[in-house]
């Protein structure tokens, strides 16, 4: 009989070994890779473009700076414009990367699985010889890592621009993106807003929809962080007698709240007595003595820093959980 | 029902077998105590009109639903079991496919996530419709596609092939090139093939078994040459306008009246005798009847009844 | 290789067409002692007739003892219906050649030719089924 049905009684030892390229991806890793070959792409221009452009931007600062004179001039002597602009640079730049997470979760979250969704390719994978919640896993896992690669390494970048700017660099670290996009938080913010994106794409099954949902609730939950971030660890307090010169330690710090303090310890609002005709003598009646600044230092950032990764890392745990978890029990 | 010592064990003669199957979405049971077999080897024709539980009977198949009641069999071996997956195919009406691969990649595709996958025969029935391996999945026609997702299909090597609607949306050269591929590699392959369809004429042409939804539950279910020539159609005249009493010895699937005449397919229960005017009905004609009457009692033939005794004739 | 060509419409039963094309083709010569048929799945390719329809007539061209299922390697026939006479060059068949054309020349219809034919062979044979109302050639 014909070499084909001969084929087909041998079973699958006819598995035809086809001249094919040397196959670097194999299986699902090989799937995940092609099908979102844009969005890889598009972050690997992303982290091209934005690294150069911090680079650049970094040789020029030094350059203007040395031009002035420093280091060897003292930062105090440096002209003030020339600071602000400094500021204002990083802060543009920070201010984009701190966006980066919401990106993420719209344009690479979001349509994960509700594009598959949509056009029946998630039909299509899933009657192939995988398992959804493989399927699922190397989807998931590509985008985040994906996520996390990108917004790490810009925020290297950034971090390393920041760490260059020595002395001019904005002392509120606490209020500026560089808390948000350097170290583990720009990292775990991305990851959160990825998850979030990919569960949102998964319910609502519609790619508009989900990008739409994704952005609401990510743009909110990264303002909702900002305006929480003091919680993650208490302020430092310093006391001074009234009257006495601001020590210099709060030049460098972030102060967040200032009051009035009696030698007992008792605290009166930073306004107390202030339109008073004498305030001096409205706060002696008050037994004040002491200004108290609330601040925090620069080592306490990096820890707190952990704790905000912490707690997207557990978020965008628990979203991905979430997922798998339904992925189990139910059809996508 | 004698023999009940099939179940629960692997009985690879039956591709597919359901037993008080049933599928709820909310309140409404798209699939009620669905109890048929498909014998292996056999191109099966699943019909039924919109909403007769047809795709919910291949979701169930092909694990993309959970039955709310009942189990399916594939092989013998749960719908659910791990090794199953394999062992099927699974073709959706849209056949969806990545539109920005190549036909290439669509076939790279199928080897990367199928382990017993026969990159010869998928390569064969793309190459025989003269489809360009480079081409993007987004240019090609929609006959072109079809072969795709067939060749797709064929190359997991599956021993049951479910399709939905496998050419509802082909022009009618495409539709017979289709359809004669789809029967040579199922031939070649000795693959069980269901499919789901509207076209009884093709259904007619195609397929050698039968199952008929009707409302979420089984009318009819067996081998075509055998459910077949256990109808006749009789035209007579009618006795008081209404259908002579000895015809009620039968079962009639279906009566339509015109003036005194009337013309009835019935299911025979013995000889027919009386003044009417007997033919033998062709398949369509039967569907049609069983599907304008969902109320017909349903029909099995005894190689549909699961636990029958009796060795598929292959 | 024979080409069974299936007439949905004609009510005979597509497995007992694929008999009959086998039958005829015996007795014509086109298929001889020997001669492989073609495989169900090459049938499907080239007809779109059920793999299961075409073993099923294999079976019964088996029962007729006309074909022998050879496992593993195909279909096979075992014995020739051609006779002298049905050869192209035989006299009885250039005779009724002939009286067609005759036939023709005098206006007559392939129709009334057909009823006429079938007439005389009914009192030729008698006994014998009347014969479907068409069986295709090939």
């Amino acid at each position: 009989m014909s070499t084909l049905t001969r084929g087909a009684t041998d079973g699958r030892a006819a598995t035809a070994p086809a001249p094919a390229p040397a196959r670097r991806l194999r299986g699902l890793a090989w799937l995940v890779v092609r099908q979102h070959r844009t969005a890889l792409i598009a972050c690997a221009v992303a982290v091209v473009l934005g690294a150069a452009w911090i680079a650049y931007r970094r040789g020029a600062m030094l350059d203007t700076l040395h031009g002035a004179g420093w280091p060897a001039k003292p930062p105090s002597e440096v002209d003030g414009n020339l600071l602000n602009r400094i500021i204002n640079d990083l802060g543009s730049m920070g201010s984009s990367l701190a966006f980066l997470p919401v990106l993420l979760g719209v344009f690479l979250g979001a349509p994960l699985i509700s594009a598959d969704l949509e056009n029946g390719t998630a039909r299509l994978v899933t009657t192939q010889s995988v398992s959804r919640t493989r399927w699922l896993v190397w989807k998931v896992g590509f985008a985040l890592l994906l996520s996390a690669a990108t917004s790490g390494i810009l925020g290297l970048f950034y971090a390393w621009w920041w760490r260059s700017a020595g002395p001019f660099a904005p002392d509120d670290w606490l209020n500026s993106p560089v808390f948000a996009v350097t170290g583990p938080t720009g990292v775990a913010t991305a990851l959160f807003t990825t998850s979030l994106g990919i569960l949102a794409g998964a319910l609502l099954r519609r790619t508009v929809v989900s990008m739409a949902g994704t952005f609401l609730v990510s743009g909110f939950a990264l303002v909702a962080a900002e305006m929480f971030r003091p919680l993650l660890d208490s302020p430092r307090r310093l006391a001074y007698p009234v009257g006495a010169e601001r020590p210099a330690l709060l030049d460098h710090v972030v102060v967040v709240d200032e009051w009035f303090g009696t030698a007992s310890g008792k605290l009166y609002g930073w306004g107390t007595c202030a339109h008073d005709s004498s305030p001096e003598a409205c706060r002696s009646a008050l037994g004040i003595v002491d200004r108290v600044a609330d601040h925090y230092t620069k080592d306490q950032m990096a820890g707190m820093q952990w704790t905000a990764a912490a707690a997207f890392t557990v978020l965008a745990a628990a979203l991905v959980g979430a997922l798998l978890w339904r992925a189990r029990r139910r059809a996508l | 029902m004698r023999d009940t010592t099939t179940y629960g064990t692997a009985d690879a003669r039956w591709a597919l077998e359901a037993r008080g199957l049933g599928k709820r979405y909310r309140r409404r049971w798209a699939l009620k105590d669905c109890t048929f077999r498909v014998p292996a080897g056999r191109i099966a024709a699943l019909v039924g009109p919109n909403g007769a539980g047809k795709s919910t009977l291949l979701n169930l198949a092909t694990r993309l639903a959970e039955p709310s009641a009942g189990e399916l069999r594939i092989f013998g071996a749960p719908a659910d079991a791990p090794g199953t997956m394999g062992r099927w195919a699974y073709l959706g009406q849209d056949k969806p496919l990545f539109k920005r691969f190549t036909v290439e990649q669509t076939l790279r595709m199928g080897r990367e996530l199928n382990p017993g996958w026969d990159q010869r025969a998928a390569e064969r029935i793309v190459r025989s419709g003269q489809v360009p391996l480079d081409a993007r999945v987004e240019t090609l026609s929609g006959g072109q596609r079809t072969r795709l997702a067939f060749a797709l299909a064929f190359g997991k090597r599956p021993e049951l092939l479910l399709l939905d609607e496998p050419m509802a949306d082909l022009d009618p050269v495409a539709r017979d090139e289709i359809g004669s591929l789809l029967l040579s590699e199922a031939a070649e392959h000795g693959t069980t093939v269901l499919m789901s369809s509207h076209l009884l004429s093709e259904i007619e042409d195609m397929c050698d078994y039968l199952v008929v939804l009707a409302e979420g539950r089984v009318r009819m279910a067996g081998e075509a040459d055998e459910l077949v020539p256990m109808h006749t159609l009789v035209t007579g005249v009618t006795e008081e306008d209404a259908l002579p009493a000895a015809l009620n010895a039968h079962t009639v699937i279906e009566v339509r009246t015109s003036g005194r005449h009337f013309t009835a397919l019935v299911r025979r229960q013995g000889p027919l005798q009386g003044p009417w005017q007997l033919t033998e009905p062709g398949m369509e004609e039967v569907l049609l009847a069983y599907l304008r009457s969902p109320g017909a009692p349903a029909l099995l033939s005894p190689t549909a009844v699961p636990g029958h005794r009796e060795e598929s004739a292959a | 290789m024979v080409v069974f060509r299936i007439e949905r419409r004609s009510g005979m039963p597509a497995y007992l067409q694929i008999v009959h094309q086998v039958e005829q083709a015996l007795r014509m010569g086109a298929l001889a002692e020997g001669d492989k048929l073609p495989t169900a799945a090459q049938v499907a390719a080239t007809t779109k007739v059920n793999p299961n329809t075409t073993l099923k007539a294999y079976r019964e061209l088996e029962r007729l003892e006309l074909v022998e299922v050879r496992q593993g390697s195909g279909t096979f026939i075992t014995r020739s219906l051609a006779t002298p006479q049905t050869a192209p060059e035989s006299p009885l068949r250039g005779r009724l050649g002939e009286w067609m054309r005759e036939a023709r020349e005098q206006g007559m219809t392939a129709d009334d030719v057909t009823t006429l034919f079938d007439t005389v062979l009914g009192e030729a044979y008698p006994g014998i089924a009347p014969r479907p109302a068409h069986v295709p050639a090939n």
